[in-house]
């Protein structure tokens, strides 16, 4: 039996399910599960946005009420935002965005429709786990959602959840339980997926793809996959912890006063936190890596430059990413030692993230470049991340940190490289694969509307941040004027919040684009609109489910663009990952020696 | 578009619930399981690894380790249940030996023992907890302490369960597979989480009754 047959017999091809029940709830299928996450993934990063809009005009107009949605919001205030309100609001916001929006937009929908369809393979290693692993996270977000009806309101105790904080003394009643919960809920379907996307790509390549042969996309879900398989558990150890403290009486981070005498240990809460966490930031912006380096190669028509050191470089930073979560914790009276050997090993992250970038540049450089929609959101990313990587070193830098720790500037560092990095990355995705999930090409007008309201209001925002946050703002502080040395911080902050409300407005292009290509009439989309020869283009738009009627074998990596003879043979400026090169003798190639031996 | 026309039409089979994957597919499908139960149970290694290390820091920074007035862990027992989790391992492996050999009848022996071996370890363990609950050793009073000690054993307590409820599972779906290879393939993941479920308890025993 054929290595092919073989595989084919594999990932036999499944019967396209009929029933509403098994089409689009209960759906095995990647792409299907892929747009559920897509849908929830989206729905919770415009809650998340909404919020960021209300603590925006928080520290713009303090105290004053908010216009229009004030009333639905925070009617029993007078559509004014207390401070209740708003350490919930800060709180959920920041939670909300990492684990219920980007995730599942960049993991949960990219992971699964791009890995399968990239590799060449028919579905997911485990469908049914992939679909279980959607569920759960629904689930996670309902109890999310509950956790704003509960008596106390949900969970108010910043995003970091420390203990004390979030005790049962900090924060009382259910809102943080259930929302530690979900946590643990929504850690449970990334685990999930995690090993599913990892199974796959270590599985089921087709023959012919090696692992050097990978787009970077891939490359990006799976070690991400592989960071989410290792490190989230570390989160929900935590957050176990955390929920006995709570509930059981336990005093596992309960100190001083608080704890009666016998004393557990707040740090503890920190330590855990970070071990997750500091992987959880390379988790949230491998993918966009992966997504850029593709994209700047495809629409530079050239291979991408160094593909082999991209790749060991997204896999330092994967494996660095393990072993320097101490510099979120600096001024927890940190060992002096300990703290050097931690900032050392951050700073040396910078190097494979440098390299990474030095690829990119050259794969543009004389490259013959579209300003396509994807290539625009590419070009978006490497700017904010480079701005967010570089206001980075200073905090990675013990000395500077312990003037800029918990100040705006940090926020402003994180946002850039984990939000704007990752919404701009998974919005060029969305515009990319458009034709994959829905069937058609979004519009290009609309897109690039939405590109520079974006990118702009992304830019404004999170400098603005880094400004104040300089001049000496601390950062979560209800009313950041209250001080007689941030008074004069009112204007940059309004400004600031200026640029945040062009920010949310600029999505209205995106939503009815959105809207167009989901529910509108589809226009004819080419099979293959962007000219690449990865094997996602190979099949219809959107794909069958079983993906691959055969499954292809694959000859070459996925950047065989403007190779001088393809160009001259076939006529155009790309070669197909599974094409068979030279093509068969008779038609152009015989004609085209022969012309040469005359 | 009719459901027929979305089929491939080029001779590739169609699967059907009763699907037959040939020798190669199915040793395929089972090195995929493998690598699937090998990144699950390294996610699991994660979060007892986090739990070690919580245990870690709690000692590194408390004061005095075992806090004053708390009653002295008993070592006879926990030394006689781990060597019980430990032979419960062994027979599952001989019992994993016998089914590739061919011997279902000893492997489910095997199968029994190990479970067998798994209660009494629970049983065993709960009257450690019930003569140090009654000691004085509560959660409430006895700080990190007591919080580790009774979350480190109860938690594995319940993977034992899960493992013990996997166990019996086997015994009952294992023979009733078509295959040699299927067969082997849902036994080996079973007893993967079992050496699992052993190898934790290696670290907490010395952890938590010896030093």
């Amino acid at each position: 039996m054929g290595i092919q047959a073989e595989y084919q017999d594999l990932q036999p091809v499944h019967h396209t399910p009929t029933k509403f029940f098994y089409k689009y709830l209960w759906s095995t299928d990647h792409k299907v599960i892929a747009r559920q996450f897509l849908w929830g993934g989206l729905i919770f990063l415009a809650l998340g946005g909404l919020q960021a809009m209300f603590i925006r005009w928080q520290w713009a107009f303090p105290g004053e009420p908010v216009p229009v949605l004030g009333e639905i919001f925070f009617g029993d205030s007078g559509g004014v935002i207390t401070p209740g309100h708003y350490t919930s609001l800060f709180t959920s916001h920041g939670l909300i965005m990492i684990f219920w929006a980007i995730t599942p937009l960049m993991i949960g929908a990219f992971g699964n429709l791009t890995i399968p369809l990239l590799i060449g393979a028919r579905d997911m290693a485990f469908p049914r786990l992939n679909a279980a692993s959607f569920w759960t996270w629904a689930l996670s977000g309902v109890m999310v959602l509950t956790s704003f009806m509960v008596p106390y309101g949900t969970a108010a105790g910043g995003w970091t959840t420390y203990p004390p904080v979030s005790g049962n003394v900090g924060s009382p009643g259910w809102g943080q339980s259930l929302f530690v919960l979900a946590l643990f809920t929504t850690g449970t379907a990334t685990i999930m997926g995690a090993i599913n996307y990892t199974t796959t790509t270590i599985r089921l390549r087709a023959p012919g793809m090696t692992w050097m042969r990978m787009p970077l996309t891939v490359w990006g879900q799976f070690l991400t996959a592989a960071l989410n398989v290792l490190f989230v558990p570390v989160l929900a150890a935590a957050g176990i912890l955390l929920l006995l403290d709570r509930w059981f009486g336990t005093s596992f981070y309960v100190a001083g006063a608080l704890s009666g005498g016998a004393a557990g240990d707040p740090i503890l809460f920190q330590h855990l936190f970070w071990i997750f966490g500091h992987p959880e930031v390379y988790i949230l912006i491998l993918p966009a890596w992966g997504f850029v380096g593709d994209f700047v190669s495809y629409f530079s028509r050239k291979p991408h430059y160094w593909y082999k050191g991209s790749v060991y470089s997204m896999t330092a930073v994967t494996i660095l990413s393990a072993v320097v979560y101490g510099h979120h914790m600096y001024t927890t009276g940190m060992s002096p030692l300990l703290g050097k050997s931690f900032m050392l090993l951050t700073l040396i992250i910078s190097v494979p993230a440098e390299l990474l970038f030095l690829n990119w540049l050259h794969t543009m450089y004389h490259g013959s470049m579209r300003k396509t929609v994807p290539m625009l959101f590419a070009l978006g990313t490497i700017f904010v991340f480079g701005s967010g990587g570089l206001t980075g070193l200073p905090l990675a830098t013990i000395s500077t940190d312990l003037y800029l720790h918990a100040t705006m500037f940090v926020v402003g560092h994180f946002h850039l490289t984990m939000a704007s990095a990752a919404f701009l990355g998974t919005f060029g995705a969305i515009y990319y694969w458009m034709p994959k999930l829905f069937g058609t090409l979004a519009n290009e007008r609309l897109a690039k509307w939405h590109f520079w309201f974006s990118f702009i209001g992304l830019n404004g925002v999170f400098i603005g941040q880094l400004i104040s946050g300089y001049a000496g703002q601390p950062r979560r502080l209800y009313d950041p004027f209250q001080y007689a040395f941030t008074e004069h911080l009112l204007g940059i902050n309004q400004i600031t919040s200026y640029f945040a409300f062009f920010l949310a407005f600029g999505q209205i292009f995106f939503v009815i684009n959105w809207f167009k290509c989901v529910f509108g009439k589809k226009g004819a989309c080419p099979d293959n609109p962007w000219g690449v020869g990865t094997l996602e283009w190979t099949v219809s738009n959107p794909p069958p489910v079983y993906n691959f009627a055969e499954i292809p074998t694959v000859y070459r990596g996925p950047y065989e663009l403007s190779n001088p003879e393809v160009k001259e043979v076939l006529g155009r400026d790309w070669l197909g990952q599974a094409e068979i090169w030279p093509p068969e003798p008779e038609a152009p190639f015989e004609q085209s020696e022969s012309e040469a031996s005359k | 578009m009719t459901d027929g026309d979305e089929q491939p039409s080029m001779g590739t089979a169609v699967a059907q619930k009763s699907h037959i994957l040939s020798p190669q597919a199915e040793r395929s499908a089972h090195a995929t399981g493998k690598v699937g139960m090998i990144l699950f149970l390294a996610s699991w290694a994660m979060m007892f690894g986090a739990l070690f290390y919580s245990y870690g820091i709690l000692r590194a920074r408390a004061p005095m380790w075992p806090p004053s007035g708390v009653p002295e862990a008993p070592l006879v027992v926990p030394a006689i249940i781990t060597v019980m989790i430990i032979a419960s391992s062994v027979m599952l492996e001989q019992g994993r030996k016998a089914l590739t050999a061919g011997n279902l009848h000893l492997f489910q022996r095997m199968l029994i023992g190990a479970v067998v071996l798994g209660v009494l370890f629970l049983t065993l363990q709960s009257q450690v907890w019930m003569d140090l609950w009654t000691a004085g050793l509560r959660i409430d009073t006895a700080g990190r302490f007591g919080s580790i000690f009774y979350f480190l054993t109860i938690f594995h307590a319940i993977h034992v369960v899960v493992g013990l409820c996997i166990l019996s599972w086997m015994l009952r779906t294992v023979p009733r597979l078509d295959t040699p290879i299927a067969r082997y393939a849902r036994a080996q993941y079973a007893a993967w989480f079992w050496h699992f479920v052993s190898i934790v308890w290696l670290i907490i025993f010395p952890l938590v009754y010896v030093y």
